[in-house]
């Protein structure tokens, strides 16, 4: 631009006659004609160049003058959404930046028209022509535009860029938070908000798999409608379970990009297009041990396809649900140690390899009467805690168990703060840190109670020995196959046996004088556990019988069967039973023969005393007297007979047990008479 | 000569015993129904009352009973074919069935000669040996 200037001066300074002037300056002329052409050409290379560089470069680079734009080229265009750069001509910068920028891009626009310090290149957030925004890095200078100054700016895109970064410290944060022990509600709903603002338009959820391993739980999903969340609690995995169901079940990312043509989803289908879901992807959460957790998963409201930034987002997202995930899990599992041990009705406490206490749990102070701040760092043998015997085992066994030997539990005695005494049995734990002997922890169980128990039960077992050793009834058990394992004087001496030892050879199916007996009882015992009241009859040691009534119960325990039973010998009371059996048959027969002795004794009568009158009227010697005295004689014997019948009807005062039956009712005493 | 009046339901009986005593000489008044009996003892005097025990209509020593209510100097003598526990307690003396006629006289003498609460004049020609 300043060319032409230069040259009109040099013209000036020649000299020479007119025709030589004119010559030489037509010569000039032409000689300019042809500088100014050559010039101008490469003046147009240059701009060629220029636009060409401009046109086609990556950055964004604009000129404005007072934030009105005087020339942009197509990258600037296209990175704020415009159609060409001549779209951008005209248009204030100012309204493309946030308030805050607007005030801080303006102080820099001030300083550097002014010649005073600005930097030269900067970042901003910015707004594109259809709304969303970018963040940009800016490079100005000065430059001449038109005759006057203006601002070159140059523009580079590094949104990506501070994505990136953003989503670097949003990783921190909740890293720090989940250091900090912050609910794990709270947590997983912050990460789902930090993804969701790295991102246009999508809608994370987090679903924690329940212990079953069976169905998921609602975790975070603060952008999803409300009720779909509620409808979606709870479900049960499988195959084809919308995204996150069957992303759980398969463990293996699950992307339905058009949830209405999916088919996994064609179960909640109808669920989702209701609150507008139309796509979504979910990715399992899955544990170090590759256990599945839960899923991640992002939703849109237009169908779409996951893009790298979208699958770098969920790789990030599903990491930190699963550090969150197990750190929670983790630290539950350590509260719950902690309560155990802290709610634990045993003492426990840690040493270190000094005999120092390290830790001394309620439980331990409720049993010593000492507060843990009395004991802790204080070695175990300068407490007083423990009675000489006791802590000499103490000081050994803690060196033995110190050199790696398995120590059993050993009863020691200890000493309360009140001086009483408490029996304790302790066991010894090595803890180890990082491989290295650390200490020693200690649980000591307070066996009062235990101690009280094993003497009632010496006792009741000696009972139970008495009980069995002098009962009057015989007790035994016997095998399943019927031999006989154990029995007690009492039965010995039933079965006329010198002592229980003298039966060990005895099997109980030779007992049984009607084999039957014994089948019966074992029925009896196959659908009872217990049989009471059973009359068998027993034979003896000498072959004689006895009558036995049976308890006996069926017995298991483990693989192992028997039958314990108690005997009586009923002898007596069957004989008694047989002979009040046989005393009413006899009465029923005494009161027929009375019946009958009263009806022989009237026509009994009437003949005996018609035989008198008929042998009186018949002479002495006569063959009529003779067989009138023999008729009368069979009278006589009739007679007789009558009145032992009649004796019957005693018969209840002479029955006792070893006399015979009356005269009259004993067939061969009858006819011998 | 002793009225003796004999009841029993068996006719049998009834006869041989009137034939007995008559053959002995005692005045027999015969019935097998203790009602009648009960009457008769109201029309004459009755010395001695030789009553079955068992019978259908009234027992025998209810008729003893209801008989001395009204002629209390009548002798009793029971018989029964039963055992005779029920006549033993009664306290009249008893006959146990069956018996000859010897037996029978022997111990309705017996009965007769019993003193008398009311010391009645012994009755002349009792009943002869044979």
């Amino acid at each position: 631009m300043a060319k032409p200037g230069r040259a009109s001066r040099k013209t000036r300074s020649t000299a020479g006659g007119e025709l030589h002037a004119l010559r030489t300056r037509a010569a000039a002329l032409a000689r300019r004609a042809a500088a100014l052409r050559v010039a101008q050409a490469a003046l147009r290379e240059s701009e060629a160049r220029y636009r060409t560089l401009s046109d086609r470069s990556i950055q964004g680079i604009c000129i404005h003058r007072d934030f009105i734009i005087l020339f942009a080229n197509p990258a600037l265009a296209t990175m704020f959404g415009f159609e060409s750069p001549e779209a951008l001509l005209g248009l204030d910068l100012r309204r493309a930046l946030a308030l805050d920028e607007r005030t801080r891009l303006e102080g820099y626009h001030a300083a550097r028209l002014h010649g005073e310090a600005a930097p030269l290149r900067y970042e901003c957030e910015a707004t594109r022509h259809d709304g969303t925004r970018i963040w940009v890095e800016v490079m100005a200078s000065i430059v001449s535009w038109a005759g006057k100054p203006a601002v070159l700016g140059t523009v580079v895109d590094i949104t990506a860029r501070k994505r990136v970064e953003g989503l670097a410290a949003a990783q921190v944060r909740v890293l720090e938070m989940i250091g900090s022990n912050v609910p794990l509600p709270r947590l997983l709903e912050e990460l789902t908000r930090t993804i969701e603002a790295h991102a246009d338009g999508m809608l994370a959820s987090i679903l924690l798999l329940d212990e079953d391993g069976l169905h998921l739980r609602h975790g975070a999903a603060p952008s999803l409608p409300e009720p779909y969340v509620r409808a979606i609690d709870g479900i049960a995995i499988g195959p084809s379970v919308g995204s996150c169901g069957t992303a759980a079940y398969l463990r293996e990312p699950t992307v339905a990009s058009k949830i209405q043509c999916d088919p996994r989803w064609a179960d909640y289908r109808d669920l989702a297009l209701a609150h507008g879901l139309q796509a979504c992807w979910s990715t399992p959460i899955t544990s170090a041990d590759d256990r599945v957790l839960g899923t991640f998963a992002l939703y849109y409201r237009e169908p779409r396809e996951p893009g790298l930034w979208e699958l770098k987002l969920i790789e990030i997202a599903t990491r930190l649900a699963r550090i969150a995930i197990e750190h929670h899990r983790t630290e539950e599992e350590r509260a719950s140690l902690a309560e155990l041990v802290r709610e634990a009705p045993d003492a426990i406490v840690s040493v270190d390899t000094q005999g120092r206490f390290r830790t001394f749990n309620p439980a331990a102070e409720r049993m010593s009467g000492y507060r843990a701040g009395e004991i802790i760092g204080t070695p175990f043998s300068e407490v007083g805690l423990l009675d000489a015997p006791s802590l000499a085992r103490a000081a050994h066994n803690f060196q033995r168990a110190l050199a790696g030997e398995h120590r059993h539990p050993s009863e020691l005695t200890i000493v309360r703060k009140d001086g009483s005494l408490l029996p304790l049995e302790a066991n010894l734990r090595l803890i180890r840190r990082d491989g290295d002997v650390a200490g020693m922890q200690v649980t000591l169980r307070d066996v009062t109670n235990r101690r009280q128990a094993e003497a009632a039960l010496r006792a009741s077992a000696e009972r139970y020995r008495l009980l069995f050793e002098r009962n009057l009834a015989g007790v035994f058990r016997v095998g399943s196959d019927g031999r006989l394992l154990e029995c007690n004087p009492a039965l010995a001496q039933l079965l006329g046996y010198p002592s229980p030892e003298s039966m060990r050879a005895i099997n109980a199916r030779d007992l049984y004088v009607d084999p039957a007996d014994r089948q019966r009882l074992l029925a009896r015992l196959q659908s009872d556990e217990t049989v009471t009241n059973h009359e068998v009859r027993w034979r003896r040691a000498d072959s004689t019988t006895v009558w036995v009534l049976l308890n006996v119960r069926q017995m298991v325990e483990g693989i192992s069967t028997w039958r314990e039973g108690i005997a009586i010998d009923i002898t007596d009371r069957k004989r008694a039973e047989e002979a009040a059996r046989e005393a009413a048959a006899l009465r029923t027969v005494a009161h027929l023969a009375n019946a009958a002795a009263h009806e022989i004794n009237n026509p009994l009568t009437t003949v005996i005393g018609r035989l008198d009158m008929l042998a009186q009227r018949l002479p002495d010697g006569s063959k009529e007297r003779d067989l009138v005295a023999k008729a009368r004689a069979a009278s006589d014997r009739i007679r007789e007979m009558v009145t032992r019948m009649h004796q019957i009807t005693r018969i209840e005062y002479l029955i006792g047990p070893d006399e015979g039956l009356p005269p009259i009712l004993d067939l061969r005493k009858s006819s011998d008479d | 000569v002793p009225a003796i009046l004999v009841v029993d339901d068996e006719d049998d009986i009834r006869s041989f015993i009137q034939a007995a005593l008559e053959e002995r000489g005692y005045r027999v008044l015969a019935t097998r129904d203790p009602q009648h009996a009960l009457r008769i003892a109201t029309q004459e005097p009755i010395h001695l009352l030789l009553t079955d025990v068992v019978m259908p209509l009234m027992k025998g020593t209810e008729l003893a009973r209801r008989l001395q209510a009204f002629s209390p100097s009548t002798r009793v003598l029971l018989m029964s074919a039963y055992t005779l526990l029920e006549a033993t307690a009664s306290g009249y003396t008893n006959l146990a069935k069956p018996f000859t006629a010897d037996t029978l006289a022997e111990r309705v003498q017996h009965v007769l000669d019993q003193p008398s609460p009311f010391a009645r004049p012994r009755p002349q020609g009792g009943p002869s040996d044979g």
